[in-house]
């Protein structure tokens, strides 16, 4: 494997190591969340900027903090941010908490967080750190908003909260309800385990 | 050497986890203010919208329902809790129409799916529901149980008729429930629990106001009685 870089470990969360389609990480905040496809970019955002953040944090303390109490450690460190980030979103960008509040609080029991700070951040350096943490987020962004896009058309006849059909489109209810979250997110992994399978035999 | 290790890191942790604590607490000192001026402003404008028509000013007015209490529980017990119930420390927006009560606004609460469902009402002198609005159903399921906030639903149980905007009383609505409870308003499709507590919330809201009504004019025609004997007479009306 070639030397780490910025762009490499930023990259790599898009698609080679998607948190959900390829790790399968916050497989519980992706199936509540993705109703609708602006739920999904609000809590995407969100837990780019937490990973980010206590990835840095982890990595910057990785000295510090002894190897048998590191899992405590790190969700202290996960859950400090997320309390502070919310406090701070509630009193100075309140449009946007009233927006993305009820995500918020969610971000803490995400596993990607623990997940990277404990595969990830505690073994590498403060700047490769940030950038998994940010890919890391980015490529739940994107995965979540696959999903939500889905759901949301068929469950709600929406995009965006914009009407896509006529009065006569009976949304299919099951979309949007728990076991339609299970459906698409088993039909995309699948996609997506068909692709990487096609690029593996062609290389 | 195993209890020292023990020790550091129980140390270690208690350091960690005060660090933590320290930083909440500034941080919660910093914003508190802030955030409480913000959640205040939200109720006040959902109430402001859905305030019937006043002349008044029913944010200076405004009482607790305690001030009223015995009387209530007199006329209409069933419908209160007793006393020392946090209930009778909410309060009631009144709106005023020419000295004399056309209404009031307040804010209505319910459990609902994954926690409490807030909606304030307007509610006239006549017993009209003249507006609605939820104000805080953030434990809902999204997409889902939070489309009872969402005007298409709350239409069907402001309105009797939506088309012709008739609004609901008690009066014209036999049963304010929701269908799945063989009650007359349409609940969203899926969403019963969080459309059940708005709805039951709302009709709760309303009996109590229309029993506070009803003390609150006897009180008035009261106070009446008593100034045309002592001759006495009050600025601004019967209040």
């Amino acid at each position: 494997m070639s030397t780490p870089t910025f762009r490499s470990e930023l990259t790599r969360g898009f698609w080679r190591e998607n948190p959900i389609f390829v790790i399968v990480l916050g497989t519980c905040p992706t199936l509540a969340v993705s109703t609708s496809l602006q739920n999904a970019v609000g809590m995407g955002l969100a837990v780019t900027f937490v990973t980010a953040c206590s990835n840095a944090l982890v990595a910057m303390l990785r000295g510090i903090i002894p190897n048998k109490i590191r899992i405590p450690c790190f969700i202290v460190v996960a859950a400090t941010f997320v309390t502070i980030t919310d406090l701070f979103m509630h009193a100075f960008t309140f449009p946007l908490w009233q927006a993305l509040g009820i995500f918020i609080p969610l971000i803490v029991v995400n596993c990607i967080i623990l997940g990277r700070a404990e595969a990830y951040a505690y073994k590498n350096t403060v700047w490769h750190a940030t950038a998994d943490g940010i890919g890391m987020g980015l490529g739940f962004t994107l995965a979540l908003c696959a999903i939500a896009s889905i759901r949301e058309v068929l469950g709600n006849g929406t995009l965006w909260n914009v009407p896509l059909f006529g009065d006569g489109f009976q949304p299919i209810l099951i979309f949007i309800l728990a076991p339609g979250a299970f459906f698409v997110f088993g039909s995309l992994m699948a996609i997506s385990n068909w692709l990487k399978a096609r690029q593996g035999g062609a290389a | 050497m195993m209890k020292n290790e023990t020790v550091k890191f129980a140390v270690l942790l208690f350091l960690f986890a005060g660090l933590a604590g320290l930083a909440l607490g500034a941080t919660y000192q910093l914003t508190r203010e802030r955030i409480a001026a913000n959640d205040d402003g939200v109720r006040r404008t959902a109430l402001e919208a859905v305030l019937p028509v006043h002349d008044n000013n029913p944010f200076a007015e405004k009482f607790a329902w305690e001030k009223y209490r015995e009387a209530l529980l007199a006329a209409a017990p069933a419908e209160f809790p007793p006393a020392g119930d946090a209930f009778w420390q909410s309060e009631v927006f009144p709106a005023m129409q020419g000295g004399t009560w056309n209404g009031a606004a307040l804010q209505v609460e319910r459990i609902g799916y994954g926690g409490p469902v807030q909606t304030a009402i307007g509610v006239d002198g006549a017993g009209n529901l003249v507006n609605i609005r939820v104000v805080a159903c953030a434990q809902e399921t999204p997409g889902l149980g939070t489309k009872a906030a969402e005007r298409a639903f709350l239409d069907g149980v402001q309105y009797q008729d939506p088309a012709a905007r008739v609004c609901r009383s008690l009066a014209n609505t036999a049963n304010f429930s929701v269908n799945k409870d063989g009650g007359d308003i349409a609940a969203v499709t899926g969403a019963t629990i969080s459309s059940r507590a708005v709805i039951n919330a709302v009709a709760q809201g309303m009996r109590r106001l229309a029993a506070l009504q009803q003390v609150w004019l006897a009180a008035a025609a009261s106070a009446v009685a008593t100034d045309a004997q002592t001759g006495a007479t009050r600025p601004g009306g019967y209040r």
